[in-house]
C-alpha cells in the first residue's frame, strides 16, 4: 500500500500502544520535551466529575510549564471562560471584525421569543448547547421555522441543554486549526464519516476494510466507525441499505457529523487555507485576552471563499494533526515547546544518542488506578559514545534465573532497553549504553555457561527507557482478552436486533406465514 | 497457641509489612507512619539529584531512599535514618576507633583498651594488661579482614605470647590492648534523650520440654518464627556449627533436652542467624538506658540512632555498661517484631522526631491502610521513573465493606466499569475473581454515603451483568490505597496462564459460534418473505413512531 500520508519520523516507533488515541497530545508534547533534556512529571487530578485525569509539568532550572491535555497553565482562565461559552467567543471575535456566524444565545425557549429573536437570521439555521462538547447537540441544515422550533425542543427535553444557540448556517468545509503565538502550525480538513465504493464491496464491507485502516492509525485506534441508527438513517436518506454496492468513487456519507471521534477523516489542509484566513486564525487567538494558543474551528468554502470561525478550544487534541490519513503531519509538538522553551529550540539531546522513548503504562496502571500521585521520568540519556545493539542467545536455564542475571546487569550498567523471549529458551535484547560497557557485556554472556550462541547485531531502532520484560513466546493473553470482549458486544448487539425483530408487529403479523413456510421445508 | 500473627505492632502486622524484607523493612516502617500521617511520600532511586549529599549504600533494589513532605518542609530518609543526621555523625558512627575515641573523649564508657607506637616496649604494653581484667584481645592498630587480632586471651602467659607473635612474628609494631566484652549485649534505639525501644539478642536456643529431641525442638522454633514479620526470613538453619557447638554443651540432635532447660545452638547473637530478639524496654535498668543516651549525646549530629551495649561486668571499669557500636542506619525490625516483649514504635518516635506538628495530631496506631511497596516501587526497580510519589492516604476514619456478588458476573467490561464507579468516588480497594459466578469486591473509604452509593450501583450495569445476589461483610483487614482489578489469572506461575488462555479460547470459539448463529438467524429474518412483504407496514410504523 503506498502511504497517502507523511506522519513525523520521530514519532515513528515511539509512541507505546498505551499513548494511543487522546493520550497521543500528551505524549508527544512530552517526548518533544523530553528529547531537548527537559525534565517531566506527570500527576494525577481528581476531576470534579470524578476520574483521575493525568497533568504533566515540563520543567528546566528556571522554567516551569503545567499542562492540562495540550492546555498550559498560562492561558488565562478568563480565557478558557470565553472559549467555553460559543457566545462570548462570538462577541469578541465580532469585536474584532472576525467573521462569525451571525446568531445569538436564546434568552428564553417561549416560541414568540425564539420568533422575535431569530427575525434576521437567514435559513438553513444551526442550533447548538452553548457549553456542548465534542460536537453534541450541534443540527445542522434546519430549513424552516417549525423544525427549528422541534430541534430547540428536543435539544431541551431530550439532551437537557436549556442554553441554546442559534446561529446561521456557513456553506463550507470543516477546518481545524492549530494556532500559537503568531502563527497557524498546522491545520486539517475534516471529511465527515464515508466510504467510497470500489463497485464490489458492500457498505458494510468498505466499512469494515475502513477500520481495519483506522485501528492501524495510531490517532484513531480506538474510533471505529460503529453501525448505529444514525448511519442506517443516513445510509436511508441516500437510498443505501448496509448491504448495498455502491460505485466505483462513489462517495457515500455515513453520517452528518464530521467528528473524527465518531468517524470522520482528518485530512492535512495547512496549505489550502488562504494567507488572509490564517491572518485571520491568528487574530482570533489574540482577540481573546490570555489565550495564547488554541484550536480554531471554522469553516470555508473554497468555491465562494467565504469563511466563517465557529468556535475555539482551549484543549484541543492533536492528534489529528500528526496522525492525517492524508497529508502531511505538522509539528505541533515543537511548535508548543519552541513557544514555551525557546532556549531549547533545536537542542536535541536525542540527536547524538539511540531513539529512546519512555514507557506510559504508568498513566494507567498507577495514575489512573490512584496508586500513585506523581511519576517523574528519567531523564534522556545523554552522553558521549551511547550505542544501541541488538543480542540474541539461547539459554535453557528457567526464566527466572536469566531474567535476573540480565536485569542486575541492565541495572549495573545503566543499560536501558528491554528482555524479550522470543520462545521457550531463545532471548533477545535490545541494549543501549555506553558502547564499551556494551562490548562487556556482550563478552560476559559469551563467557556466561548458562547461556549459548550469542549473537549480535547493530540496532537503530527505538530503545524503551527502563528495563523491560516481554514474553513473546505465548498467545497474547491482552489480545484473547480483548478478542473475547468484542464478540461478546456484538452477541449482545445482535440479540438486541434480534429481539427487537422478533417483537415488531410485522414479525408477530407473518408469524402464521412462516409456520406454514417451515411445514413445506420439512 | 496457634496464632498466625507474632508480636506486632496493631498497625504494621505481618500483612502490612509482607512486601518489605530486610532493611526495606525498615524503610518502609518509616515511611508509612509518616504517609499515614498525611504526609507527602515520594520514593527515588539512587540517581536522585536528592541524595547525592548523603551517605547512601546498599540502596538497589530501590525502597531505601524516600522523603517525607509537609506544606512548609521535606525532609530526606535512608532507611531509617532522615537528613537530620549529618554526614560527619555517620562517618564517626560507622568507624568504630572514632566512636571509640570520641565517646571516651565525653567520657561515655567504652570497653578500655590503649593504643601503643612502634617505639613501645613489650614490658610498657605488658604492664598496662594488668590494669585491666582478662579476658583480652590484642590487635595491630591498622588491622584489616582480622589479620593479626588475638582474642579471649585469658592470663598473662597468653598474653605474652601473643605480645610476641603480633610484634614480632607478624611485625605489626603498632598494637592495641582491648578488653575482651562479653556479657549481655543490648540493642538500643535512641532518639534525641528517650529510650525507645530495647532488646536483647539471644543467640539461636531452644527450650526443652522433657518430649521432643532437640531437632524437632528446632523445627518448632522456626514455626514460632515463620509467624514473625522479621524473623521468617531468619529461620534457625541446621549446619555444622550448631552441630559442634550443642556437641561441645554434651548434646546431640537426638538428646531430648528437660523441660524447661534452655540450650543454646550457636554463639552469634545475630538475628539473621537464628538469634531471638527479645524486647526488654520496660525492664531495662535507667543506668543502661543512660549509657545508651549519653552515647548519642556525645556525637554531634546524630540525633538518633542505634547504640549496641554490653553489660559491663569489668570490676575494674566502675561502669554499668560499655557502648561498643553505633548504627546511625539502625535496621529496626527486631523492635518492630520481637519474639518476647513488646513491639515497639520507632517509627512513630522518629516522624515525630521530624514532623513535630504532627506528633499526636493523627492517631495512625489504628490505621488499616497502606500502600502497594511492590507495585508502588515497580517503575522505579524497571529504572522507568526516576521519583514516584504515593496516591495520599486516606484521611479520618476509614470504613470499609466487602460485597460477594453472585450472577453473570465475569464480564471485564463490568469489572472495568465498578472500577471506574469506586475511582469515581474516590474508593478504595479491589475486585477478585474468586469462581466463575461470583466476585468479590472490596471498598474503602472515609465517606461512608459513598459506600453506599456504590453499593447500589453494584447491580446497575445490566448491559454487561446479570447480578443475583450481593452479600454484604465489614472488612477489617488492612486496605491498599488505590484501586485494582486484581488479575485473575497469576501471571507468576504458568500453568494458571495456560489453564486461562485454554479457558479464553474455548470461550471464543462457543462465543463465534453463538455469533455466527445469531447472525445467521437475522439474515434470515431480514431477508425473509414475510419480512419484506411487511416492509410497507414497517415504514408507516415508523412515521408513526416520528409523529410522537
Amino acid at each position: 500500500m503506498d502511504n497517502e500520508y507523511k506522519w513525523l519520523p520521530e514519532l515513528e516507533g515511539t509512541v507505546p500502544k498505551e499513548a494511543y488515541g487522546y493520550a497521543i497530545s500528551n505524549y508527544a508534547i512530552a517526548y518533544e520535551a523530553w528529547r531537548r533534556g527537559l525534565n517531566i512529571t506527570f500527576e494525577k487530578v481528581y476531576h470534579n466529575r470524578g476520574m483521575f485525569i493525568p497533568k504533566y509539568t515540563i520543567y528546566s532550572k528556571n522554567n516551569k510549564v503545567q499542562f492540562s491535555h495540550t492546555r498550559p497553565h498560562l492561558v488565562s482562565k478568563q480565557a478558557i471562560k470565553i472559549c467555553v461559552n460559543k457566545q462570548l467567543t462570538r462577541e469578541a471575535l465580532d469585536k474584532e471584525n472576525i467573521p462569525v456566524p451571525k446568531g445569538m444565545l436564546l434568552k428564553s425557549l417561549d416560541e414568540t421569543y425564539i420568533k422575535k429573536a431569530t427575525s434576521g437570521l437567514n435559513f438553513p439555521l444551526v442550533v447548538k448547547p452553548l457549553n456542548g462538547r465534542g460536537g453534541r447537540g450541534v443540527i445542522t441544515g434546519i430549513d424552516d421555522f417549525v423544525e427549528l422550533k422541534e430541534n430547540i425542543q428536543y435539544l431541551k427535553n431530550e439532551l437537557n441543554f436549556d442554553q441554546i444557540i442559534v446561529e446561521e448556517y456557513i456553506q463550507g468545509e470543516d477546518y481545524r486549526a492549530f494556532v500559537i503565538g503568531d502563527k497557524v502550525v498546522g491545520a486539517f480538513r475534516r471529511l465527515p464519516p464515508h466510504v467510497i465504493g470500489d463497485g464490489k464491496n458492500s457498505i458494510k464491507k468498505l466499512m469494515k476494510s475502513k477500520n481495519d485502516i483506522r485501528v492501524k492509525i495510531p490517532g484513531t485506534y480506538n474510533m471505529r466507525v460503529i453501525i448505529n441508527k444514525e448511519i442506517k438513517r443516513e445510509l436511508r436518506k441516500q437510498n443505501y441499505t448496509l448491504n448495498s454496492v455502491p460505485s466505483r468513487g462513489q462517495f457515500v456519507r455515513l453520517k452528518t457529523k464530521n467528528n473524527v471521534s465518531s468517524g470522520g477523516d482528518p485530512i492535512d489542509a495547512t496549505d489550502e487555507l488562504p494567507e488572509e484566513i490564517k491572518n485571520n486564525l491568528v487574530k482570533a487567538v489574540k482577540a481573546i485576552p490570555g489565550l495564547i494558543q488554541g484550536g480554531v474551528d471554522v469553516i470555508y468554502d473554497k468555491k465562494t471563499g467565504r469563511y466563517a470561525i465557529l468556535e475555539i478550544n482551549t484543549k484541543p487534541s492533536i492528534r489529528n494533526h500528526l496522525y492525517p490519513i492524508k497529508g502531511n503531519a505538522h509539528e505541533i509538538p515543537k511548535a508548543i515547546i519552541d513557544y514555551y522553551f525557546p532556549e531549547t529550540k533545536g537542542n536535541y539531546l536525542s540527536k547524538t544518542t539511540p531513539k529512546y522513548y519512555f514507557d506510559y503504562l504508568f498513566v494507567t496502571k498507577y495514575i489512573r488506578n490512584n496508586r500513585l500521585e506523581k511519576f517523574t521520568l528519567p531523564p534522556h540519556p545523554y552522553e558521549p559514545n551511547l550505542d544501541s545493539k541488538l543480542i540474541s542467545f539461547k539459554s535453557n536455564k528457567e526464566l527466572t534465573r536469566v531474567k535476573q542475571l540480565i536485569r542486575s546487569t541492565f541495572h549495573k550498567l545503566k543499560f536501558n532497553g528491554e528482555m524479550n523471549l522470543i520462545r521457550s529458551g531463545e532471548y533477545e535484547l535490545i541494549v543501549a549504553g555506553n558502547y564499551q560497557d556494551i562490548d562487556f557485556f556482550i563478552d560476559k554472556l559469551r563467557s556466561n555457561r548458562l547461556l549459548s550462541e550469542v549473537q549480535f547485531y547493530n540496532y537503530a531502532g527505538p530503545v524503551r527507557i527502563g528495563f523491560t520484560f516481554n514474553n513473546k513466546s505465548m498467545s497474547d493473553p491482552l489480545r484473547l482478552i480483548e478478542e473475547n470482549e468484542n464478540l461478546n458486544k456484538k452477541v449482545k448487539q445482535l440479540e438486541k436486533e434480534l429481539n427487537q425483530l422478533k417483537n415488531s408487529k410485522s414479525w408477530k403479523i407473518t408469524s402464521p406465514l412462516r409456520k406454514l413456510k417451515r411445514k413445506r421445508e420439512k | 497457641m496457634k496464632e498466625i500473627q507474632g508480636i506486632s505492632l496493631p498497625h504494621l502486622t505481618n500483612e502490612i509489612v509482607k512486601n518489605a524484607r530486610k532493611t526495606r523493612l525498615d524503610a518502609f516502617a518509616v515511611a508509612l507512619e509518616g504517609w499515614r500521617r498525611g504526609l507527602k511520600l515520594k520514593w527515588y532511586t539512587r540517581d536522585s539529584e536528592h541524595f547525592q549529599d548523603m551517605i547512601i549504600f546498599g540502596v538497589n533494589p530501590p525502597g531505601r531512599l524516600f522523603s517525607l513532605s509537609s506544606e512548609k518542609k521535606t525532609h530526606y530518609f535512608f532507611r531509617t535514618r532522615g537528613d537530620k543526621v549529618t554526614n560527619e555523625a555517620v562517618e564517626i558512627g560507622s568507624e568504630k576507633d572514632d566512636t571509640k575515641e570520641i565517646l571516651l573523649q565525653k567520657g561515655v564508657p567504652v570497653p578500655l583498651g590503649k593504643g601503643f607506637g612502634e617505639d613501645a616496649s613489650d614490658e610498657e604494653i605488658i604492664s598496662y594488661s594488668k590494669e585491666l581484667d582478662f579476658p583480652l584481645v590484642l590487635k595491630p592498630t591498622n588491622a584489616s579482614l582480622g589479620n593479626g587480632v588475638v582474642t579471649n586471651i585469658r592470663d598473662d602467659q597468653e598474653f605474652l605470647k601473643a605480645v610476641n607473635y603480633v610484634r614480632h612474628d607478624l611485625g605489626y609494631g603498632e598494637v592495641v590492648v582491648e578488653q575482651h566484652v562479653q556479657g549481655e549485649e543490648y540493642r538500643i534505639y535512641v532518639v534525641e534523650d528517650k529510650v525507645i525501644a530495647a532488646y536483647n539478642r539471644v543467640p539461636a536456643n531452644i527450650i526443652g520440654d522433657g518430649v521432643h529431641t532437640i531437632e524437632e525442638l528446632i523445627g518448632l522454633k522456626n514455626e514460632e518464627r515463620k509467624k514473625n514479620a522479621r524473623l521468617n526470613s531468619c529461620l534457625i538453619e541446621m549446619d555444622i556449627e550448631i552441630l559442634e557447638f550443642i556437641q561441645e554443651a554434651g548434646y546431640s540432635l537426638e538428646s531430648v533436652p528437660k523441660k524447661g532447660e534452655k540450650i543454646f545452638l550457636r554463639q552469634k547473637t545475630n538475628v539473621s542467624s537464628g538469634g531471638d530478639p527479645i524486647d526488654v524496654t520496660d525492664t531495662m535498668p535507667e543506668e543502661y538506658k543512660k549509657v545508651a543516651i549519653d552515647a548519642i549525646k556525645a556525637v554531634p549530629g546524630l540525633h538518633h540512632a542505634g547504640v549496641d551495649i554490653i553489660v559491663n561486668k569489668n570490676r575494674k571499669q566502675n561502669v554499668p555498661a560499655v557502648v561498643i557500636e553505633l548504627n546511625p542506619t539502625a535496621q529496626i525490625g527486631g523492635a518492630l517484631f520481637p519474639l518476647k516483649g513488646k513491639a515497639r514504635d520507632i517509627p512513630k518516635a522518629i516522624i515525630d522526631y521530624y514532623f513535630p506538628e504532627t506528633k499526636d495530631k493523627v492517631d495512625t496506631t489504628k490505621s488499616k491502610v497502606y500502600f502497594d511497596l511492590i507495585n508502588v516501587l515497580e517503575p522505579l526497580e524497571n529504572r522507568a521513573a526516576l521519583e514516584v510519589e504515593v496516591s495520599p492516604a486516606p484521611m479520618g476514619k476509614l470504613y470499609a465493606k466487602k460485597y460477594i456478588v453472585y450472577g453473570d458476573v465475569q464480564r471485564q467490561a463490568y469489572h472495568r466499569w465498578l472500577k471506574k464507579q469506586a475511582l469515581d468516588r474516590n474508593l478504595h480497594g479491589n475486585i477478585k475473581s474468586t469462581v466463575f459466578d461470583e466476585i468479590e469486591i472490596i471498598v474503602a473509604g472515609t465517606d461512608k454515603q459513598k459506600i453506599e452509593e456504590f453499593k447500589k450501583l453494584i447491580s446497575n450495569n445490566k448491559r454487561n451483568s446479570k447480578v443475583t445476589k450481593i452479600k454484604e461483610e465489614n472488612h477489617d483487614e488492612p486496605v491498599t490505597v488505590g484501586f485494582e482489578i486484581t488479575e485473575q489469572y497469576n501471571t507468576s506461575s504458568a500453568r494458571s496462564i495456560q489453564y486461562a488462555l485454554r479457558k479464553m479460547e474455548k470461550d471464543l470459539k462457543n462465543m463465534t459460534k453463538q455469533k455466527n448463529r445469531i447472525e445467521k438467524d437475522n439474515w434470515h429474518i431480514v431477508n425473509s418473505t414475510s419480512w419484506k412483504v411487511t416492509e410497507p407496514v414497517r415504514k408507516v410504523g415508523a412515521l408513526v413512531k416520528n409523529r410522537q
